[in-house]
């Protein structure tokens, strides 16, 4: 029951028989309604007849005022874009014009989005398709633990800034006796947006590391400590990581976690002012 | 203790822990728990159980999530169904409109929400906001731009949620952009074709959750 209903147009709500309320199909917006009827009226998605789809489109329009259903400014935005679409096609192309905007079709903007639309919403119904949680599929879910965690201070916990230095203090002196560390020969080019990047490959490949991890042999020097610390801090900052203080007995490590996944993705898109303080 | 676990006592102890665990087990979470098996056995023995506990024959099956091993029940409609009469709960439903800004993140992430928009023609805060209650995406990070808008991304509880056990399992998008031509050319000869439109539309939300 897809099709539009060739109905009153603009008549009062009291003249809207029953059933046209029921056959009005709800889309998802202005996309939607386009796509949908693009299939109704099988026509080629690279030559659509603009004059045809806009004046189905406003029809449809036509018809959720005639609901009284409040039609939002996305709907009409689009509506105005298809008239101009339409004026477009209906002048001779100037060849003194150079419209960026459009191209030399004007309604190739228009599909390019609607093939992405439909794209994404093919994508969605495979995703839905899946199986699901809660759903579709259960988990083993204890609701009562009679076996508590062992108690005492937990294996983990969020480290803050001083369990930073104190680690950074830590791995200073494991590295004194470097010669390196007095005398920086090659100074390296470091960058706080190269450093992050750096911390980034290598967290997708290892949700956890430990800050020590980082300053392998000879990769140790002043300045790249000084870089990794604010990497670190920065990284914090913007949630992509989270750090924890091992609670484990042993010697004091502290962890790095990976907060998001598409951990480089998320470093490319950071900018950062290397001001050399 | 320096007995080395022989094939059955170890299969019989990982069993038990997959069953007493509340989280997906990794492999790592499994030498911890059983020092004396060896890395190897253990491998071995979780594929047993991968394969034994699969197929329309078992009610439980044994899958590989974003975290490790993990039992669960089989997806089956029907046993799903069960399940919820038992608890006399409900299935969580996530609307269309959700599912396609899901969709659009998943691929595309990070983002901001005005590119979701663009792709989507409307206004997605309501579905954002839904979705980061459900706890499917959360902020990852500010655009360094005006305004500095927040970038949104799937959580490792998304995986989880579709059984998944990283992101790139998902089918590629060139895949869907092949299918959506076949769509929108009409080919009345696809019998794909109608399956997209005649979505039982009473099983989705009607419109889109939005909240005014």
């Amino acid at each position: 029951m897809k099709s539009a209903p060739g109905g009153p147009r603009a008549a009062d709500n009291a003249q809207v028989p029953p059933e046209l309320r029921l056959d009005l199909p709800s889309y998802q917006g202005p996309m939607d309604l386009l796509l949908d009827l693009i299939r109704e009226h099988e026509v080629d998605i690279f030559d659509i007849p603009i004059a045809l789809i806009t004046a189905e489109y406003l029809r449809y329009l036509d018809q959720l005022q005639a609901l009284d259903l409040t039609v939002g400014g996305e709907w009409l935005e689009m509506a105005a874009t298809l008239v101009y679409i339409k004026s477009r096609t209906l002048l001779p192309p100037d060849p003194e014009e150079e419209d960026d905007e459009l191209g030399p079709d004007p309604r190739e903007e228009l599909v390019r989005r609607l093939i992405e639309y439909q794209v994404f919403k093919w994508a969605a119904e495979q995703l839905d398709d899946r199986p699901q949680l809660e759903r579709d599929f259960f988990l083993a879910a204890p609701k009562a633990r009679e076996e508590r965690k062992q108690v005492g201070p937990p294996k983990l916990r969020e480290a803050d800034i001083s369990d930073l230095v104190d680690a950074l203090r830590r791995v200073i002196e494991k590295q004194r006796e470097e010669p390196t560390w007095a005398y920086e020969i090659t100074r390296e080019k470091l960058t706080l947006r190269g450093m992050v990047l750096e911390i980034s490959s290598i967290l997708r490949d290892e949700p956890r590391i430990s800050f020590e991890s980082l300053f392998s042999e000879g990769r140790l020097t002043r300045h790249r400590v000084v870089t990794t610390f604010l990497a670190l801090l920065e990284m914090t900052k913007l949630r992509m990581i989270k750090l924890f203080q091992s609670r484990l007995g042993g010697p004091d490590t502290l962890i790095i976690e990976r907060a998001v996944i598409d951990i480089v993705e998320v470093s490319q898109t950071l900018e950062f002012y290397d001001s050399t303080p | 203790m320096t007995e080395i676990l022989d094939e059955q006592t170890t299969r019989a102890r990982v069993e038990a822990l997959l069953l007493a665990a509340e989280e997906p087990l990794s492999l790592d979470r499994f030498r911890d728990a059983l020092p004396a098996a060896s890395a190897e056995a253990l491998h071995k023995v979780l594929r047993a159980l991968e394969l034994e506990y699969a197929g329309p024959h078992r009610g439980i099956h044994l899958v590989r999530m974003s975290g490790g091993y993990q039992l669960r029940t089989n997806p089956d409609p029907e046993i799903g169904q069960a399940i919820r009469k038992l608890f006399e709960t409900r299935p969580v439903r996530i609307s269309r409109a959700a599912m396609e800004a899901l969709a659009i993140i998943a691929y595309r992430q990070p983002l901001t929400r005005a590119e979701i928009d663009e792709i989507r023609g409307v206004n997605s805060s309501g579905v954002l906001q839904t979705l980061q209650e459900v706890q499917l995406i959360e902020v990852v990070g500010r655009l360094d731009d005006i305004g500095k808008p927040n970038l949104y991304g799937t959580t490792p509880r998304f995986l989880d949620f579709f059984g998944l056990e990283s992101i790139g399992e998902l089918p590629t998008l060139e895949a869907s952009e092949l299918q959506a031509l076949i769509e929108m050319h009409n080919q009345l000869e696809d019998p794909e074709a109608d399956v997209e439109i005649d979505h039982a539309p009473d099983e989705l939300a009607p419109l889109s959750d939005d909240q005014e």
